[in-house]
């Protein structure tokens, strides 16, 4: 699969990225589209923001997925040809010749192959992005848990870049779809696909004829997710009255599937006359900006509600964005969660962890039952288990809530690395029977309270749940809880109403997970 | 699949072998079923609804 990232180059520029390089010139001189193709002026942008000072320009020939591509767009288009291939990567540092010193990982901001097509018959003569690879801004506040670290040779160099691939449509054998689908796919199975392979799951799953170009069903698009293995929570707003896109909100599932280091999948309408309502757009996700000192939350906290008289704080209140590609405009965009209005939102789709069976949403609710009836319960001489406890009274319930999809090993990695606040550690003995007991795979939902989950991004227990059983298996939500530990206590859960308590040496807060 | 799988009498007498006394055995009912129930539900609900869903992406 990386065939085309490792081709040895025909022919290598170099050209200085500072001033007077002129990043729109080049553009214009060397891939000009009409109209304006905005992905491959972003690419530029990005080298700017990253402070790139040298952009390295190779000729390449088409090989792996690039061949097959083009074989496979000869089936539908007789006469097309490519008429060029270039790898584009952007560094840090400055030189007029690659070198070792210079062409080495960390100083790589991203790279992007650009592909010019031609097919008279269609009347098309483009250039667009086959791929690109950003590495996302320093700043803490943006998060992208287990992005996919891509393997190339730049300049004769072995190198690697972490992000997540951005891909833009061609009109000839991929739409927003397909290229949307590569996104997060790869990033899940921390691996490339080709169109080829996601056109022919979509293919099977319609009858008639089949045409790539102009995008898929939504149908096409789960029989994509199927074919790959990867299991999915979907939801297409259409289909329900207009109040569910308040009572089932798109920014969970999004949420969800990015925070846990999976993506999720947004469609929306596009706006204007032309566009009808069957028509939309679809883009991945895959992280988002965590803003402690968000207004919002402390001045009007939103709550999540599962019932009339159930509701909780979502983590989400402190994202201000999501972190996305939209292959029209390029990559790794911030795309505000308030943005989007529901009203335009069509369908969402949460990914999910491989080993991981329902959503995130259903867990943070799941949970909510035995927070709300074993805090309310137990007394404590613990000032966090009271604080706690006021925090899920049934007229406060201001509990903050994060869920994430992760194994055993990691969670049992965090419970044994991991002090509270007064250097505490949790029983060794204890986490040596959790490794052999817990399930595998696992829903794990982090409880904070406000101020504290935000300011110091720290947590007061988790509920762990089993992430590998169906719902429909499972008599009512009970039997995927496992244990919680909260300051100063376990419960597991026996079955039959009981649960065995036992103390924790953990009395106060630990830091959340992070992936 | 079903409770038994977390109620493994392994689990409570490892656990008391390492906490003795100090593991006990607590009964409560989990209140507000009805509410989780009918939200997780839904969620299910719509996932398999989707799988007729008629949009296009494009």
């Amino acid at each position: 699969m990386d065939a085309h990232r490792l081709v040895d180059p025909i022919r290598i520029r170099v050209k200085s990225f500072s001033s007077p390089f002129s990043s729109f010139r080049w553009v214009d001189n060397n891939y000009r589209n009409y109209p304006e193709n905005y992905a491959i002026r972003r690419l530029f942008s990005l080298g700017r923001s990253h402070l790139a000072q040298t952009l390295l320009i190779e000729d390449i020939q088409p090989s792996g997925m690039i061949r097959e591509e083009n074989e496979e767009i000869k089936d539908y288009v007789a006469d097309h040809s490519m008429e060029g291939l270039v790898r584009l990567s952007f560094w840090r540092t400055a030189f007029k010749r690659p070198n070792a010193s210079d062409c080495r990982d960390e100083n790589c901001i991203g790279y992007a192959i650009l592909k010019h097509d031609k097919a008279p018959s269609r009347n098309y003569d483009e250039w667009h992005v086959f791929e690109a690879v950003f590495r996302k801004f320093d700043h803490p506040h943006n998060c992208v848990a287990d992005p996919m670290r891509v393997r190339l040779k730049l300049g004769g160099f072995p190198i690697a870049v972490d992000g997540v691939i951005y891909a833009q449509q061609n009109q000839l054998n991929k739409a927003c779809a397909q290229v949307a689908l590569r996104s997060v796919i790869s990033k899940i199975l921390k691996r490339d696909i080709p169109y080829t392979e996601i056109n022919r799951f979509a293919r099977q799953a319609l009858a008639g004829t089949f045409n790539p170009a102009i995008g898929l069903k939504a149908k096409q698009i789960q029989a994509v997710l199927d074919g790959f293995g990867i299991r999915f929570k979907d939801f297409d707003y259409s289909q329900h009255p207009y109040y569910e896109r308040r009572k089932n909100p798109y920014r969970k599932y999004i949420y969800a599937g990015v925070e846990s280091g999976n993506c999720a999948l947004l469609g929306f309408s596009l706006k204007g006359p032309a566009v009808t309502y069957d028509s939309c757009h679809i883009i991945p996700l895959y992280g988002h900006t965590f803003n402690k000192d968000t207004w919002a939350p402390d001045a009007e906290i939103s709550y999540f509600r599962v019932g009339e008289k159930l509701r909780y704080v979502s983590s989400i209140n402190w994202t201000s964005s999501f972190l996305g590609h939209d292959d029209n405009f390029g990559p790794n965009f911030c795309i505000p969660r308030l943005y989007i209005s529901p009203k335009q939102v069509l369908y969402v789709a949460e990914l999910l962890k491989p080993g991981v069976v329902y959503s995130g949403a259903q867990a943070e609710a799941m949970s909510l039952r035995f927070l709300y009836t074993a805090i309310q319960r137990q007394q404590s001489s613990n000032v966090w288990w009271q604080r706690l406890a006021f925090y899920t009274e049934p007229e406060e319930q201001r509990i903050v809530l994060r869920a994430i999809a992760i194994n055993r090993d990691t969670y049992i990695e965090h419970l044994s690395t991991e002090s509270d606040w007064e250097g505490n550690h949790e029983n060794p003995e204890l986490i040596k029977v959790l490794s052999s007991w817990l399930p595998k795979h696992l829903w794990v939902v982090e409880v904070s309270v406000p101020q504290l989950f935000p300011a110091n991004e720290r947590k007061l227990g988790e509920i762990i749940l089993n992430g590998e059983l169906m719902i429909s298996d499972g008599r009512g939500e009970r039997s995927h809880f496992c244990m919680a530990r909260l300051p100063s206590l376990f419960y597991f859960n026996l079955g039959k109403k009981k649960f065995l308590t036992i103390p924790s040496k953990l009395r106060s807060h630990l830091p959340v997970i992070r992936l | 699949m079903g409770e038994r799988v977390f109620s493994s009498p392994a689990l409570v007498k490892a656990i008391e072998k390492i906490y003795g006394s100090k593991a006990k055995t607590v009964k409560m009912s989990l209140r507000y079923g009805r509410s989780v129930n009918a939200y997780i539900r839904k969620i299910e609900d719509g996932h398999k609804k989707a799988a007729e869903s008629t949009l296009k992406f494009d």
